[in-house]
């Protein structure tokens, strides 16, 4: 296995016992990224300088004898999270005018702490409105497995990054699918966390109630590393939960025996292409789920969803579009303004049905430990595909590739994606959803599909 | 309980309610929506009125707490 396509858990495990230094990893990563980065565009920011120099010091902790279960393990993060010495871009042309961060975001902090080191930052949507990983400002971010297709979005270059082999781990965010898209289009494992569980202090939000962070990586065993050593209460993020670490590297292992999975139907079964059921009830199938079960109001709750998340992002972003229309992305720009429109009472009644709809979900929970669903309708479209043909009525490409991990995220379910190959093709992605609180249940799902080969990374011919 | 009921009839159905809250709601905002986003703010609008008549059509108890800050 060449360096460039060892896991997260691999690296660090080598560089705690000395085979291989932070130093040498590091260095690898950076040339790797400048040799074939043009190919896929998803760095709008390398880190050479800082990164060797945290690779020198992680060298010198693990001379010292210290056992970092991050050891070397290059990362990179979405432009949204503070990198200190850059401004937050968020994927904009307006937001480069900002100071550059004087701190990292608290998730970079603490993955650092654990021995991985930063080496740069991502490509994204513009200001994280968007499922296609197309940015007119910085370009789009391309499919390793083919370059004419998207990513997806809106953390395109966090899927990009690691599906290529230049780092092994990225950070995401996800408000509506953006971690769960670039992992389906991209054939990466993506752990989107339940709501409130990771920090989000020092990064730059899109819809305060749905905004959550997390990991892509190219191995169940990698999300959950990374995944542990992120936790923790926080109080600089008011919607961060008080609860202590709850440790899931220890749980990976121990199987899928006495897990009650179910395959989620009705909403989840229409508007879909056929490999999108089909890797579905090939995950199903891996995992003797044979029982399905609908969730009857999934439509209202991602209707829902789409109403506070026009109506919050364009809340956030207001001023701006008053001031400087003109310097958004069109497509961005277009939906922002049209979210300012929208009266109070509609964004009121969606809160309301949030609580309906956890209900309903708790109630399936008795029932079940784990709900299978498609990650996306479809594969990767091409890039700048503007429609495609769901269930034979025309839509739009942009606000509905997330029709299946919407009603998910609305409530904060913990959710991993995991990587499904139909063919030859490009990959496509299931949801692994869990309860609240239990993302160590899905991380042991997608452990187990992994190593049963029914799920996977692919090195790309880049 | 949490039955459904028809959608509003109050909701922008046709191009003219669309273009008519684009106008109210661009001048209560202090937003200009020029003429070249017209098309696609009224395209995003019309997904959001679709999204609304399924969101207000779904009945809630008089006492059902909104959620901004959710607890899974």
């Amino acid at each position: 296995m060449s360096m460039e396509w060892k896991t997260a858990s691999a690296t660090a495990d080598a560089v705690n016992k000395k085979e291989l230094s932070a130093a040498e990893v590091v260095a690898s990563a950076i040339k790797r990224i400048a040799a074939l980065d043009s190919k896929t565009n998803s760095f709008t920011d390398v880190l050479a300088a800082r990164a060797h120099e945290t690779a020198a010091a992680v060298d010198k902790r693990v001379a010292r004898s210290e056992r970092l279960p991050l050891a070397g393990v290059p990362f990179a993060v979405k432009n949204l999270f503070d990198v200190k010495g850059i401004p937050t871009r968020a994927g904009s042309k307006i937001n480069r005018e900002r100071k550059p961060s004087t701190l990292d975001s608290v998730l970079i902090e603490r993955l650092e702490e654990q021995g991985a080191v930063l080496v740069g930052a991502l490509n994204m949507g513009e200001f994280a409105y968007d499922f296609t990983g197309e940015n007119v400002h910085d370009g789009a971010a391309r499919n390793p497995h083919d370059p004419t297709h998207m990513t997806g979005g809106s953390s395109s270059g966090s899927g990009a990054a690691v599906a290529a082999g230049y780092v092994p781990l990225s950070l995401g965010s996800d408000t509506n699918g953006s971690i769960r898209v670039p992992a389906s289009f991209c054939g990466l494992f993506g752990l989107k966390p339940t709501y409130g569980r990771l920090s989000r202090a020092r990064s730059f939000p899109f819809v305060a109630s749905l905004d959550h962070l997390g990991p892509l990586a190219r191995s169940a065993m990698d999300l959950s590393l990374s995944y542990d050593a992120m936790q923790g209460p926080d109080h600089e993020d008011p919607v961060c939960a008080q609860r202590e670490v709850e440790i899931t590297v220890t749980e990976i292992a121990k199987g899928v025996k006495g897990l009650r999975v179910a395959k989620l139907t009705g909403y989840f079964a229409k508007q879909g292409e056929p490999e999108a059921y089909a890797a579905t009830d090939r995950i199903a199938k891996a995992l003797n789920a044979f029982e399905t079960v609908s969730l009857d109001d999934a439509a209202v709750a991602r209707a829902s969803a789409y109403l506070i998340t026009a109506s919050e992002g364009a809340a956030l972003h207001l001023d701006r579009l008053r001031e400087r229309a003109g310097d958004f992305d069109p497509d961005v720009r277009d939906r922002l303004i049209a979210g300012a429109m929208i009266p109070a009472v509609w964004t009121i009644q969606a809160q309301k049905i949030r609580r309906h709809f956890r209900a309903q979900v708790r109630e399936l929970f008795e029932r079940f430990d784990i709900l299978l669903a498609p990650a996306t309708p479809t594969r990767a479209p091409k890039i700048g595909q503007k429609t495609f043909k769901l269930d034979g009525q025309e839509m739009l490409v942009r606000p509905n590739i997330g029709i299946y991990t919407q009603p998910i995220s609305f409530i904060g379910l913990p959710v991993v994606a995991v990587p499904v190959w139909p063919d030859n093709g490009l990959p496509i992605g299931v949801q692994v959803i869990a309860p609240p609180w239990r993302e160590d249940l899905a991380l042991r799902v997608a452990y187990q599909l992994e190593r049963d080969g029914v799920c996977m990374s692919k090195e790309p011919t880049l | 309980m949490h039955t459904k009921k028809p959608a509003s009839p109050s909701l922008p159905a046709d191009e003219a309610a669309l273009d008519t809250l684009i106008d109210a709601g661009a001048a209560l905002s202090g937003l200009s929506v020029e003429s070249a986003y017209r098309a696609g703010v009224k395209i995003h609008l019309n997904a959001v009125t679709n999204a609304a008549k399924l969101v207000l059509a779904f009945e809630v108890e008089d006492d059902a707490e909104p959620d901004p800050v959710f607890r899974p």
